[in-house]
């Protein structure tokens, strides 16, 4: 289903599952039941994620075409070191990755492509859940497009916080990746039970695969559990969008410009720009069509990003990828 | 049904996380091979190994509750297969007894299908979690 289209850009928002399991490896639902349960969800394309095999994509286009969702091959390569998403790229030896050369992985991925992500980091890990806590040494993070920050059907034992803090962590050295939501679906009641997707703006020039892979590398990806927006940061001259860097312009002041998607911004909500320092601002979300913020210059501030929250329950329901600001970057 | 290939390995804590390498070849062509995979014990149930599980990284706070409640920590065996090379798949489930079938027209899931001509098969058990000693896992290879 499309929601608002950017038609100057091209540009849509999609919703999407990027982590599933069928019964080609732990899952108790075949791909086709995994699909007409998104569908009922109104996602629109999912990433098949099994464990160390890419079986399950042998009937995906047949399902795709049945059931009318977007299923896109992936795997979740299930190591004993952490668990790496990767899409568009063949099939590669896991049982040659040790602790220290998930970089080989990564180049792997990239020569074809590909993009590659680090599911759940701070899940809990050895000895209940072997491998499910990133334990990889020397990774060079640049090579990484994407980490699950939200992450399983609900927030256990703080995980998303703590997945948070690993991304933000890598972050503030200038490694720009992109967060997003894994859901880690194992039954098809999890689409429904799990309140989390993640609004993924693609391109309507580009293939489904193609458009997903540019939108995670882009960081167009907005982390929720209903709300859409766009956020953009206009100057004289360019126009960033969130997963951009905002280079050197030097100017005393930016616009934040944050435009809801209608009909996703229900019931009592709040509205909050926050950078890596605090809050830089907050108001009631008043069926504004447009929200601007004038943000004055500081050294200090190395991304920008946007929260909505439930004013009623103080419950968080969507988060932005950052807009990043090179020139403060350490 | 001709049983080809049969092996039994033990698995000790030493092992934990590595992976064991099985190769055999199939000298002409088949209709099905069935694989007989299956490993004992699944369950980490003596006390001092759940305690050496904990011991050794950052959930140590959690080992009491282990030790004292119903919940368990497994040992955890996978199986991979390789046809000349190429990848067919893998069996991430935690059932600790797994038959798996390969041939042109059906796989197991998690398998691809297969043409079964003269081979060389490379079979990889990885070793998620290896909490006991002595576990015992025993493949046999059947072909149709």
């Amino acid at each position: 289903m499309l929601y608002r289209e950017e038609k100057e850009m091209g540009f849509k928002w999609i919703r999407i599952q990027t982590h599933v399991h069928t019964v080609h490896s732990d899952g108790g639902n075949t791909l086709e039941e995994m699909a007409c349960a998104a569908k009922a969800e109104k996602v629109d394309a999912m990433l098949l994620t099994d464990h160390n095999t890419m079986a399950g994509g042998e009937n995906a286009k047949e399902v795709c075409e049945k059931i009318g969702i977007d299923i896109i091959q992936a795997i979740e390569y299930t190591t004993f070191y952490g668990h790496i998403i990767a899409l568009g790229a063949p099939y590669f030896r896991w049982e040659k990755i040790d602790q220290y050369n998930l970089n080989a992985l990564a180049e792997h991925v990239h020569k074809y492509n590909g993009i590659i992500g680090i599911a759940h980091p701070r899940q809990i890990g050895d000895p209940i859940c072997t491998g499910g806590t990133f334990n990889f040494k020397a990774v060079d993070f640049k090579k990484i497009d994407f980490i699950e920050v939200w992450h399983g059907v609900s927030n256990k034992n703080n995980e998303w916080e703590n997945n948070e803090k690993f991304w933000l962590d890598i972050v503030k050295f200038g490694n720009d990746i992109t967060c997003l939501y894994g859901g880690d679906f194992h039954k098809k009641e999890q689409f429904k039970e799990s309140e989390a997707f993640n609004w993924m703006q693609i391109s309507e020039e580009q293939s489904i695969t193609e458009a997903i892979k540019a939108a995670i590398i882009n960081g167009r990806v907005i982390m929720s559990k209903g709300p859409c927006f766009n956020m953009n940061i206009k100057s004289d001259k360019f126009s960033y969008s969130m997963g951009d860097t905002v280079e050197g312009e030097g100017k005393p002041f930016y616009n934040v410009c944050i435009e809801p998607v209608k009909n996703t911004f229900i019931g009592k909500i709040k509205v909050k720009l926050v950078d890596n320092i605090g809050v830089l601002y907050e108001i009631d979300y008043k069926e504004q069509d447009k929200l601007i913020v004038t943000l004055t210059e500081n050294i200090e501030r190395r991304w920008v990003r946007t929260e909505i929250i439930d004013s009623i329950k103080n419950e968080l329901l969507a988060v932005s990828n950052p807009i990043f600001f090179k020139n403060n970057r350490s | 049904m001709e049983r080809i290939y049969t092996d039994k390995i033990e698995i000790n804590k030493i092992d934990n996380k590595t992976h064991k390498k099985i190769r055999f070849c199939t000298d002409k062509s088949y209709h099905k091979l069935v694989f007989e995979f299956q490993y004992s014990p699944k369950l980490v149930d003596k006390i001092e190994d759940i305690e050496e599980a904990f011991d050794s990284n950052e959930l140590s706070s959690l080992k009491n509750s282990f030790i004292s409640s119903e919940e368990k920590i497994n040992n955890l065996l996978t199986l991979s297969l390789y046809c000349d090379d190429e990848y067919i798949g893998c069996a991430h489930r935690h059932n600790y007894v797994q038959i798996i079938e390969i041939s042109e027209s059906k796989s197991t899931e998690g398998f691809k299908k297969t043409k079964l001509v003269a081979s060389a098969w490379e079979l990889i058990i990885s070793v998620h979690a290896a909490y006991s000693n002595n576990i015992q896992a025993v493949i046999n290879i059947y072909a149709v």
